[in-house]
C-alpha cells in the first residue's frame, strides 16, 4: 500500500482575529479555520491516490477539530488524526515538528508527506522543513503539479523567477501552493460514510513524548510580544452602484501603479 | 402530568381554531428562535451554549380580530403572552420570560390607508418599519423615523419602546409622529385612541400606550404623519476641543434652528468607531450634523451654525465627513462594525436637560470605569431636543468572564452602576431603547410614588397579570 | 455538521436584524424562523450542542429560495444561503429532508428533471450558437420557448438545442447544496456544451446562468463558449438591427427583475428593452432591480407551493401599487411561479411571445 500523508493546521479565521488591549492574539475569540495551503495539500494528496494508495490527515490542536476533520474525510481523506494534548500549547515550529514527526513513526511511516507551503496565521513556512529534518527525509518546499511513479515524485517547484522541474526519490516531504489544487467538495454518501468514521485520538504519552520536549518548555523560540501594525488603513464608502464602483476601483488601482 | 397535558392539548386546540392550525406552533425549533434577541445578555447566554427562554406556544395572528380572541383566551386561562414584532430590541423586552404565549406579529403587516389630504399613513403594527417608509415613499413622502433598526423592528415595536430616528431633532421621536392608534387591550376589548394627537378631551391615550412595553395591551393599528421630502439635506463635520464646548454649541444650535441630525461624538468615541467608520484620524470631540428642508432655508441655517460653531472653537470639517457619516450611517450596525460576543456591552442611553448632561456624563464615566477595571466608557450625543439632549453611552469590557452566571452578574452590576449614577445626577433612565427586562428593578427608584399612577393602570388593565411579566418594573 | 466557513456565516448572522424585511418567505409567513438571522442562530445552537438538528429544523432550512436579498443588503458581505444550502446537504445526508424534497430528488435521479417526466425535446441544428433551455423551460414553458426559438430564427441566427440537453446541476444544487453530486452535473453539462464546439451558448433561464458562471469556474468545469443571458442576447439583436418591431402601444407594463439576474449579473437594461419593443410602455415597481421582491423559484413552487404561491401574490402586490396592470418576465420560473397567482384584471406576459407577435 502507498500512504501519503498531509499535514493540515486549524488557524484562526483571519477575518475575525482580533488583539487585546496588550497587542496579543485573542485566539479564544476567533473561530478555526483551515489553513488554504493544507487544503491545497489533500487535494493533491487525494489526486496523487490510486487504489493501491490511502490519504491520511495529520493535526494537532484542540479536541473540537473532531468535527472539521470528518469534513476532511467526506472531502475524501481514508484517515483522519488529531494529536491533542493540551502540553502542546504554545509549541512553536521547532516543538510542533518534532511531535508531528513523532506521529509519522509511531504511524508506521509514510511514502510521501505533503504541507502546505505556509500557515495565514504564523506565517513561518519552516514545518516542512523541520519535519523533513526531524525524519531525516529530503524535502522539497512551494511546489505545484506533483505525479508519481516508481516509487519516485516528479513535481514543479514555483522559484522567484522560474520553474524548476524536480524527480525526487521516495519517501520525501513536499509542500504545496496555496490555490494550486482546489479542493473538492464531499458527495452525500462520503459524508455519511466520514460520519461513521471515528477520528484516531493521539496524546503525548501515546507518542512516548516527555513533557520538556512539548509545548513551550520544548520550544526553541519565545513570542515576547506581537503588535499589529497600523498602516494609514481607511475604510472606502459602500458604493451600490456597480458602474460607479468598478471606476472607482480602476481609478486606484490606477492611483497604485 | 396527564391531566397537564389535557389542558395544554385544550389551549392549543382552542389557539387553532382562532388563527389556522399552520398560525400555531408548538416546534422546539421555533422556540428557539425567539430564545434570543438584541439583548447582550440573551446573545451571550447563546454564546455560551445555554438554552434562553421559550416559549410554550407560539401564536401568528393575523387580525386585530384575532388578537382580541387569543386574549381572551389567555385572560380566561391566565397564560402569560408576550408579543413579539421585529425581535429587535437591546433590552429584553420581547423575550418570552413567563413562558406561556408568544404572540409573533409580523404577519399583521398589511398597509391599511394613505391620506394625502391629512398626510397621514395607517397599517398595521406587525410591518417592519422599512416596509412602511416605503410605502411612504412610493407616494413621495417619508415617515422621518429612521433609525439604524428600520430594517429590524415592527411599528408595534417602535411604538411599544418608545423609539427614535436618526431625524429626531427636527422631526421628533416615535410619540411625537404617531397620530393614532388601535389596542387590544388584555381582556380583548378593541380601542382605539382619538383620532387626533393634541386635543383637550383628558390625558393623551396615545402616551398611556406608546412605550407600554406589552404589558397593558397590543398595538395592532397605528397612523403616522406623513412629512413632504425635504427639498435638500446638507451635511456638515466639525472638530470641536472637547465634550464642554460641543455640548455649549449643540444647546445654542438646537435655540436658533433645527437640524435634522446632529451627533456629537466624546474623544473616546471620535478614536475608535469614527475612526474605523469614516477614518477620521484627529482627536477631539466630532460632531456631525445635516440640515434640510427649502435649500434657501438651509443655507441660512447653515450660516448660523458656522458663526456659533466658530464661537466654540470648532474646526470646520466640510461637508465631506458630514457625508460619509451619512453614507455609512446603517455600515455602524452590521456584523463586523458593531461590538459583539465575546466583549461585553451596552448602551446606557440617558436622556437629561441642558443644565445637567455634562454632570451625569462624567458622573456615569467615573463610576464606570472607577469601579470596573478593563471596562471603556464611550458616548456620543445623538438626539437633540429644545430642552436637553441624550447620551448614547456604551460601555465595553474585551474579556468578560468566562463563568456566564458571573458575566452575567457582572454585567447587571455595571448598569446598575452606570445608571444610578445618571439618576442621581438628574438624568432619566432611558431615551429610545426602552426599558424591558434589562433596567425592569430599576422602575420604581425612578420614579418614586410616581410610579403608583403606572401599577394602578396595570392593575385596571391587566388584573391576571398576563401582559409581559416582568418587563417595565410591572 | 456544517463547515467552518459555513458556521462562520451563521455566528455572524445569529445576532443580526437587519435583512429581514427583505427576506420574501418571512413577508408571507411572518415566521421569525424565517429569517436569515434566526436560520443562521439556530443553526449556531446546534454546533453548541444546544440544540438538535431535526426534521422540523431541516424543514424551516428549506423555506427558503436562496433568492440573495438578504446578501445584497449586508453591508460586511455575510451570507446567508451559504450556511442554508450546508444545512440542507446536511438533511439530506442525516436522511431528515421534507419527503416533498426527496421526491424531488429521486425525480431528478430517474429523470434528470424535477418533474419526473421525460423531458420534451426541442432538438435543432444550428450552426451559430448553443441555446440551452434549462428544465423549468421545456419541461413547463414550451410558448415561452417556442417564441423564444422563433425569434432567432426571425433574426436568422443558427441555433442548436441539444437532443438530449443535460442538467445544469442549479436544481439538484438547491436542494442538497453545492456537493459532489451537483458537480458530477455540472461537468457532465459542460461536456455535452464543449462537445458542440460552439463559440456561444445563449442560456434562457438565469438560474442556469447563475450557476454556470458563478460554480463552474469554482469546480473546474471550464465552458469553452461564452455563456450570454437569454434577454442580454435579444437586446442585442434588437439594438443591431436584426429583430424588426412594429410601432404600437400595447399599455403601461412594468418589468420583474428575476433573482439571479437581479442580484448575481445586475442585468437590468435588456428585459425592459424587450418590454418596450414589445410595445409596452414601461413602469416601474418600487422595488426593482437589486431590491427586487423574488417571486418564487420552480424547485420552492414543486416543494412548498402553497407559499411559493403566496410569495408570488407578494410580487403581484407591488404591481397593483402602480398603475401598470401587466407584468412582464423573461424568466421561465418567475413566469411559472408568477402565474399561479394572477389578480383578477392583471396579466402575465412572458417577453419573448409579446415581442414575436411585435415584430414587422
Amino acid at each position: 500500500m502507498f500512504r501519503i500523508l498531509v499535514c493540515v493546521k486549524a488557524i484562526p479565521n483571519t477575518t475575525e482575529v482580533s488583539f487585546d488591549a496588550d497587542g496579543k492574539l485573542q485566539r479564544s475569540s476567533a473561530e478555526l479555520q483551515w489553513n488554504v495551503a493544507d487544503l491545497a495539500a489533500l487535494e493533491a494528496a487525494l489526486t496523487l491516490r490510486t487504489p493501491e494508495s490511502t490519504v491520511t490527515v495529520l493535526t494537532m490542536g484542540p479536541q473540537k477539530l473532531e468535527m472539521p476533520l470528518k469534513e476532511l474525510l467526506a472531502r475524501g481523506a481514508d484517515e483522519a488524526i488529531l494529536i491533542t494534548d493540551k502540553s502542546l500549547a504554545g509549541s512553536d515550529t521547532y516543538a510542533t515538528a518534532r511531535v508531528l514527526a513523532a506521529a509519522v513513526e509511531k504511524l508506521g511511516g509514510f511514502d510521501l508527506i505533503l504541507c502546505g507551503k505556509q500557515s495565514l496565521d504564523g506565517d513561518t513556512g519552516q514545518i516542512p522543513g523541520m519535519l523533513a529534518a526531524a525524519l531525516n527525509m529530503t524535502c522539497i518546499t512551494n511546489t505545484e503539479n506533483l505525479a508519481v511513479s516508481n516509487q519516485q515524485c516528479a513535481l514543479d517547484r514555483i522559484l522567484e523567477k522560474g520553474i524548476q522541474k524536480l524527480t525526487l526519490d521516495l519517501p520525501c516531504v513536499v509542500s504545496v501552493q496555496p490555490y494550486a489544487y482546489t479542493l473538492r467538495l464531499p458527495g452525500i454518501m462520503a459524508m455519511r460514510k466520514a460520519r461513521e468514521k471515528t477520528v484516531l485520538m493521539l496524546n503525548t504519552q501515546d507518542l512516548d513524548l516527555s513533557p520538556e520536549t512539548c509545548g513551550q518548555s520544548g520550544s526553541l523560540t519565545k513570542v515576547v510580544k506581537i503588535h499589529p501594525m497600523r498602516h494609514g488603513h481607511r475604510n472606502g464608502p459602500k458604493e451600490a452602484d456597480l458602474a460607479v464602483g468598478t471606476a472607482r476601483i480602476l481609478t486606484l488601482l490606477k492611483e497604485v501603479k | 402530568m396527564q391531566v397537564k397535558s389535557f389542558m395544554y392539548n385544550m389551549i392549543l386546540s382552542e389557539l387553532e381554531d382562532v388563527v389556522g392550525v399552520e398560525n400555531v406552533s408548538t416546534s422546539e425549533v421555533e422556540k428557539a428562535s425567539y430564545t434570543v434577541d438584541y439583548f447582550w445578555l440573551s446573545r451571550m447566554w447563546q454564546d455560551r451554549g445555554a438554552e434562553g427562554p421559550k416559549p410554550d406556544i407560539i401564536v401568528r395572528p393575523g387580525s386585530t380580530e384575532e388578537v382580541s380572541k387569543v386574549l381572551k383566551i389567555a385572560n380566561y386561562y391566565k397564560i402569560p403572552v408576550h408579543t413579539w414584532g421585529g425581535g429587535s430590541g437591546s433590552q429584553g423586552g420581547a423575550l418570552p420570560m413567563a413562558g406561556g404565549i408568544l404572540l409573533d406579529m409580523k404577519r399583521m403587516n398589511k398597509l391599511i390607508s394613505i391620506d394625502e389630504s391629512s398626510h397621514s399613513i395607517t397599517a398595521e403594527a406587525g410591518m417592519i418599519f422599512q416596509q412602511l417608509e416605503w410605502y411612504a415613499n412610493e407616494k413621495g413622502y417619508s415617515c422621518m423615523h429612521i433609525p439604524s433598526c428600520l430594517t429590524c423592528g415592527t411599528i408595534g415595536g417602535a411604538l411599544a419602546h418608545r423609539g427614535i430616528g436618526i431625524f429626531s431633532s427636527k422631526y421628533g421621536k416615535i410619540d411625537d409622529q404617531c397620530m393614532s392608534m388601535e389596542v387590544v387591550l388584555p381582556n380583548g376589548d378593541i380601542i382605539n385612541t382619538l383620532p387626533v394627537p393634541k386635543h383637550a378631551a383628558g390625558p393623551d391615550l396615545n402616551q398611556i400606550f406608546i412605550g407600554s412595553e406589552g404589558t397593558l395591551g397590543i398595538i395592532t393599528k397605528a397612523t403616522f404623519r406623513l412629512f413632504e421630502q425635504p427639498e435638500c439635506r446638507k451635511h456638515r463635520a466639525f472638530l470641536f476641543p472637547d465634550m464642554t464646548a460641543g455640548l455649549n454649541a449643540g444647546r445654542d444650535i438646537m435655540q436658533k434652528v433645527q437640524p435634522s441630525i446632529m451627533r456629537l461624538f466624546d474623544e473616546a468615541e471620535t478614536v475608535s468607531i469614527i475612526k474605523k467608520v469614516i477614518g477620521f484620524e484627529k482627536k477631539g470631540a466630532f460632531m456631525n450634523l445635516s440640515l434640510e428642508g427649502i435649500e434657501r432655508i438651509v443655507d441660512i441655517e447653515m450660516e448660523i451654525v458656522l458663526e456659533i460653531c466658530k464661537k466654540y472653537g470648532a474646526e470646520d470639517l466640510g461637508a465631506e465627513y458630514g457625508e460619509k457619516w451619512f453614507e455609512n450611517r446603517i455600515t455602524f450596525f452590521y456584523p463586523g462594525h458593531i461590538m459583539d460576543i465575546p466583549q461585553m456591552f451596552g448602551t446606557m442611553d440617558t436622556v437629561a436637560d441642558f443644565g445637567h448632561i455634562e454632570k451625569i456624563y462624567w458622573a456615569m464615566k467615573n463610576a464606570i470605569e472607577s469601579n470596573f477595571p478593563g471596562v471603556r466608557f464611550i458616548a456620543h450625543c445623538s438626539h437633540w431636543y429644545g430642552w436637553g439632549t441624550m447620551i448614547y453611552d456604551r460601555f465595553i469590557m474585551d474579556n468578560p468572564p468566562e463563568d456566564k452566571e458571573e458575566a452575567l452578574r457582572l454585567h447587571n452590576q455595571i448598569w446598575n452602576t452606570g445608571v444610578r449614577a445618571a439618576m442621581e445626577n438628574g438624568g432619566v433612565i432611558n431615551d429610545h431603547h426602552g426599558i424591558g427586562l434589562k433596567l425592569s428593578r430599576l422602575m420604581k427608584e425612578q420614579y418614586g410614588p410616581a410610579f403608583q399612577v403606572m401599577e394602578g393602570i396595570k392593575k385596571q388593565l391587566d388584573p391576571n397579570g398576563i401582559m409581559n411579566p416582568y418587563k417595565l418594573g410591572l | 455538521m456544517i463547515s467552518q466557513n459555513a458556521l462562520h456565516h451563521a455566528e455572524k448572522c445569529r445576532f443580526c436584524f437587519m435583512c429581514r424585511h427583505l427576506c420574501p418567505v418571512q413577508l408571507q409567513t411572518g415566521r421569525e424562523i424565517n429569517t436569515p438571522r434566526a436560520k443562521g442562530l439556530v443553526l449556531s445552537m446546534v454546533s453548541k450542542g444546544a440544540e438538535a438538528y431535526d426534521q422540523a429544523m431541516a424543514q424551516t432550512m428549506y423555506e427558503c429560495l436562496l433568492c440573495d436579498a438578504c446578501v445584497n443588503d449586508c453591508a460586511t458581505g455575510y451570507q446567508p444561503p451559504i450556511y442554508i444550502r450546508e444545512a440542507r446537504t446536511e438533511a439530506v445526508v442525516n436522511d431528515i429532508a421534507p419527503a416533498e424534497v426527496m421526491a424531488l430528488i429521486e425525480n431528478i435521479e430517474a429523470t434528470g428533471n424535477i418533474y419526473g417526466m421525460e423531458k420534451p425535446s426541442f432538438a435543432q441544428n444550428g450552426e451559430e450558437i448553443l441555446v440551452y433551455l434549462g428544465e423549468v423551460a421545456s419541461c413547463k414553458e414550451e410558448g415561452m420557448v417556442k417564441s423564444f426559438l422563433q425569434l432567432l430564427q426571425k433574426a436568422g441566427v443558427s441555433a442548436k438545442v441539444l437532443e438530449n440537453e443535460p442538467a445544469s446541476g442549479a436544481m439538484l444544487g438547491d436542494l442538497m447544496g453545492y456537493v459532489d453530486e451537483v458537480v458530477q452535473q455540472a461537468k457532465a453539462c459542460t461536456a455535452a456544451i464543449n462537445q458542440t464546439g460552439l463559440k456561444t451558448v445563449v442560456v434562457l433561464d438565469s438560474y442556469d446562468v447563475q450557476i454556470m458562471k458563478q460554480k463552474y469556474p469554482e469546480w473546474g468545469c471550464e465552458i469553452q463558449a461564452d455563456v450570454i443571458t437569454a434577454t442580454a442576447y435579444i437586446a442585442q439583436l434588437l439594438e443591431s438591427g436584426k429583430l424588426q418591431v412594429a410601432n404600437v402601444n400595447r399599455g403601461l407594463a412594468a418589468c420583474h427583475d428575476d433573482d439571479r439576474l437581479a442580484r448575481t449579473f445586475y442585468e437590468f437594461a435588456p428585459i425592459r428593452a424587450i418590454a418596450k419593443a414589445a410595445g409596452f410602455e414601461v413602469t416601474e415597481m418600487f422595488n426593482k432591480e437589486r431590491l427586487a421582491k423574488s417571486c418564487g423559484s420552480a424547485v420552492a413552487l414543486a416543494y412548498m407551493p402553497k407559499i411559493v404561491t403566496q410569495i408570488a401574490a407578494g410580487r403581484w402586490e407591488d404591481l397593483m401599487r402602480t398603475e401598470a396592470k401587466i407584468m412582464v418576465t423573461a424568466n421561465p420560473q418567475a413566469y411559472l411561479c408568477l402565474s399561479q397567482a394572477i389578480p383578477e384584471g392583471y396579466q402575465l406576459v412572458d417577453a419573448y411571445t409579446a415581442l414575436l407577435s411585435n415584430l414587422k
